[in-house]
């Protein structure tokens, strides 16, 4: 509370002072129009590509950038695993939008998603009204892994197959300091093979924004459901149900201010999001099933300002929670921070720390459980460090953090300390030529009750470089990045396996223009990929999936025409 | 009492560093810099010919050139109708010939400086909430560079969220941060929310639910990327362990190769970890 006093201290105590203002003048007369403001003409294109792989699957897709006075075409890709079309037309104070995008995610045993998104979009906008009518289609299909109890544990690959429907809309007022806006949505949720159950979900919400010289309020309400009434399987005549009269009511309010005077800011929020179930409750054989209502609570309030090339942050943020059918149903987290930022001719610099508390309420289980990681009581302390130094010709960034989290001594996972680091920077040899490259490593180690401990190890690096112009026709850039990511996990001393994954890919480029109206880039790929997983190891207490490692090499020839129209 | 400790802590050094707040508020630029551009305003020694005495030198620069290709450029309405150039970069004064400065956008100029020029029509879309100006993220000069390079932006303040990109779980190789962000506006939606706009199927309800689920999925899951398979915080069964030490399984430490290390760990069992739908459902096991 007196972190909050002192921040509102600091805020009253500028309210006299005001900023520079370089607002645009209204008042100038002028008497001149523009002879040089020329656009240069947009070019018209239509394009194919090919990617020819020899590990993967061969991609066929369109490009086009097409724009006319009322309508626009936008292709990238199209058609290819991930590629998108975009088109758009507008007649006065209406638009519309359709597209259609593809999104490709499967590793090299066939397990991911890829989806289709088809939508369609009205917009009608005047200085006053925008009003927004938008529906969407996705189809998601793929395979994750499932595993059944028959009689011993079998892992499987389980088909996805799901469709998702949503429908959105919306009116907003806007004033010269004001706006106002309500919005609705309707998703519903489609398994086409009967796997997970059907759903649906609706909100309404209501928005508000106020700004006034420099202070800018913000609030916002929603109001939502989400239900579930699919069949329950008949196992046999107990079963007191036939379908599950699932349904959550969502209720949020949002608020948010904040305010300049001077070089200083101060800001402040509050959140409320209520999860409130409200679905039937059953005996069934075994146990009866309670829903869980939750509630989050945020709150918070900062300030910074600015003294010559420094910059002073500080603030602190509340967040309560409370879940009901708990091991503990209420917990509360307190974090200050306090940031120091740093500019002197090119260089700058930053450092941060930051310190948070989490309690709660008393636990609801005998002594001799353990608490779980995410209700125990936790201490976080973090620091930040930033060094950046840019000049014209030459940059370089740096950032090193540093987190550690110590649970009670009731808890399962005792602590768990993470370090990161980033680095990146760039080389302009000229001005057709730019070598930008970067690295960064993180680790994650966590030490578990009775000794297991997880060491997570992440590292990268990498160049690229910028399209370097040969001649007036010609143009190449090429780029590599390695990049490592590793799991360790030991229990009492034994090594609990292998677990890890590497990647190197290279790319070259080269863009040709034959004449004014053709031009085509040529580009080769290297993929090598490498992911072990843990779960391999065939035991006889459990049917596993024979392999899930990847191990390949991709090379791929891309082709791509483009013709001015 | 270690929050008040810390609290104290922060007091302090508010109080500490407020004792040169007097200082700068008497000086309302806070910059020399951003002085003499306030006294260049002043005077508004502005060109007679407009853009055509700016152009004269900096035509050759394409960077310059292209915002006649975005809606900033367009000489019927907008800035280019009116002071052109000067309207946002201020009165031309002795910048020809003798290099005065221009308000060029750069951080050595206050937020509250920078801002005050695009929100003189802007009043409506602004970033509130986040000590930034418009132009740390939107170059007005290049076309559409707010979805066209989003990433890029985004990636100069919050390297460590954007390394997340070569991971070998990852949400960043198909998706920008603008899916799953709004950095104008906070939408009224929590982080489940957020995750269900795409993963329909764990939004249930479920008949039976497992609590971290319903209450936040970053329990588990880190939606920028992790070294573990689908966006996990820690490898099986060490992450149900984080919770679940006395499950009442035999052997709870597992240091051997068996079926709850082995294949999908403790969800060789409990696959339904999400929520089940099953009379039977209550350990989500079916």
């Amino acid at each position: 509370m007196n972190a909050k006093l002192t921040l509102v201290a600091l805020a009253v105590m500028s309210a006299n002072a005001s900023a520079a203002n370089f607002a645009v003048p209204q008042d100038i007369e002028k008497d001149y129009a523009c002879k040089r403001c020329v656009a240069t003409e947009h070019a018209n294109t239509v394009g194919v590509i090919t990617e020819q792989r020899s590990h993967l699957d061969t991609q066929y897709g369109a490009s086009a950038d097409i724009k006319g006075a009322n309508y626009s075409i936008n292709a990238v890709e199209a058609g290819a695993d991930n590629g998108h079309l975009r088109a758009a037309a507008n007649l006065g104070d209406f638009a519309l939008e359709l597209a259609y995008v593809n999104r490709w995610n499967l590793d090299d045993n066939d397990i991911g998603t890829e989806r289709q998104q088809l939508s369609a979009g009205a917009k009608y906008q005047t200085q006053l009204v925008t009003a927004f009518v938008k529906a969407s289609s996705e189809d998601k299909q793929g395979q994750r892994i499932g595993s059944v109890v028959d009689p011993k544990p079998t892992n499987y690959l389980e088909t996805i197959d799901h469709t998702t429907q949503v429908v959105n809309a919306g009116l907003q007022l806007h004033g010269d300091f004001w706006s106002l806006g309500v919005a609705a949505f309707n998703s519903d949720f489609t398994d086409n093979i009967g796997i997970d159950a059907d759903n649906s979900a609706q909100q309404t919400s209501v928005k508000a924004g106020l700004n006034y010289g420099n202070t800018r309020l913000s609030v916002s309400a929603a109001s939502g459901k989400m239900i579930q009434d699919e069949a329950i399987e008949q196992e046999n005549s107990l079963v007191p149900i036939s379908n599950f009269d699932g349904e959550v009511e969502i209720l949020d309010y949002n608020a948010r201010i904040s305010s300049r005077f001077a070089g200083i800011k101060v800001a402040g929020f509050y959140s409320y999001s209520d999860r409130d179930n409200v679905s039937g409750s059953y005996q069934f054989f075994d146990a009866i099933n309670t829903p869980i209502d939750t509630s989050k609570t945020r709150y918070g309030v900062d300030a910074s300002y600015r003294l010559g090339g420094a910059k002073f942050s500080s603030g602190f943020e509340q967040n309560d929670r409370t879940r009901s059918d708990s091991d503990r149903e209420e917990t509360q987290e307190s974090e200050v921070f306090a940031r120091i930022d740093y500019r002197y001719d090119s260089l700058n610099s930053h450092i941060k720390f930051t310190s948070s508390e989490r309690t709660g309420s008393d636990y609801r289980i005998d002594k001799d459980i353990f608490q779980k990681y995410y209700l125990a009581d936790r201490d976080r302390l973090s620091t930040e460090l930033g060094l950046g130094y840019s000049q014209n010709s030459y940059g370089a960034n740096l950032k090193v953090s540093i987190a550690t989290d110590k649970y009670s001594n009731s808890s399962a996972l005792k602590e768990s300390d993470e370090m990161s680091v980033n680095v990146d920077g760039f080389y302009r040899f000229n001005d057709q030529l730019v070598l930008n490259a970067y690295a960064g490593t993180q680790t994650i180690d966590s030490l578990e009750l009775h000794n297991p401990t997880v060491s997570d190890e992440f590292t990268y690096f990498g160049f690229g470089l910028n399209q370097y112009r040969i001649n007036e026709d010609m143009a190449i850039g090429t780029s590599y990045t390695f990049s490592f990511s590793g799991s360790d996990t030991s229990v009492d001393s034994t090594e609990m396996g292998d677990y890890y994954q590497y990647q190197h890919l290279a790319e070259i480029h080269m863009d040709y223009r034959i004449n004014a109206r053709f031009s085509t880039r040529f580009a080769y790929t290297y993929e090598r990929h490498y992911d072990t997983n843990y779960a391999n190891q065939s035991i006889d207490a459990i049917n596993t999936i024979e392999d899930l490692d990847q191990n390949y090499t991709d090379h791929k020839i891309g082709a791509f025409f483009t013709i001015k129209l | 009492m270690r929050i008040l400790q810390k609290i104290g802590l922060l007091t302090a050094f508010i109080a500490a560093t407020a004792l040169y707040v007097p200082s700068a508020l008497a000086n309302k630029p806070t910059t020399p810099l951003e002085q003499q551009l306030v006294n260049k305003f002043a005077e508004a020694k502005y060109s007679k010919k407009g853009a055509d005495t700016c152009l004269m030198c900096h035509k050759k620069s394409q960077s310059v050139m292209a915002i006649f290709n975005t809606p900033h450029g367009d000489t019927n309405e907008g800035p280019m109708a009116g002071l052109q150039c000067e309207a946002c970069h201020g009165p031309q004064g002795k910048h020809k010939g003798k290099n005065e400065p221009m308000l060029t956008f750069g951080d050595e100029l206050s937020v509250e400086g920078r801002n005050s020029v695009c929100e003189s029509c802007h009043s409506q879309e602004h970033t509130p909430f986040h000590d930034q100006a418009c132009s740390d993220c939107h170059n007005i000069h290049q076309t559409q560079i707010e979805v066209k390079q989003p990433q890029a932006q985004c990636a100069s303040c919050h390297s460590q969220q954007d390394s997340a990109q070569f991971k070998r779980s990852t949400h960043l190789d198909n998706l920008t941060c603008g899916d799953c962000h709004n950095p104008h506006e906070e939408v009224p939606l929590s982080v489940n929310d957020t995750c269900y706009s795409c993963h329909a199927e764990k939004r249930g309800p479920a008949l039976w639910e497992h609590s971290p689920v319903t209450e936040d999925c970053t329990t588990c899951h880190n939606p920028h990327g992790s070294v573990n398979d689908n966006l996990l915080n820690s490898r099986a069964p060490q992450l149900c362990q984080s919770c679940h030490y006395q499950a009442g399984h035999p052997g709870d430490v597992h240091n051997s190769l068996n079926g709850f290390t082995q294949g999908q760990s403790c969800m060789n069992c409990h696959s339904k970890i999400h929520g089940s739908n099953h009379p039977s459902g209550h350990l989500f096991e079916k």
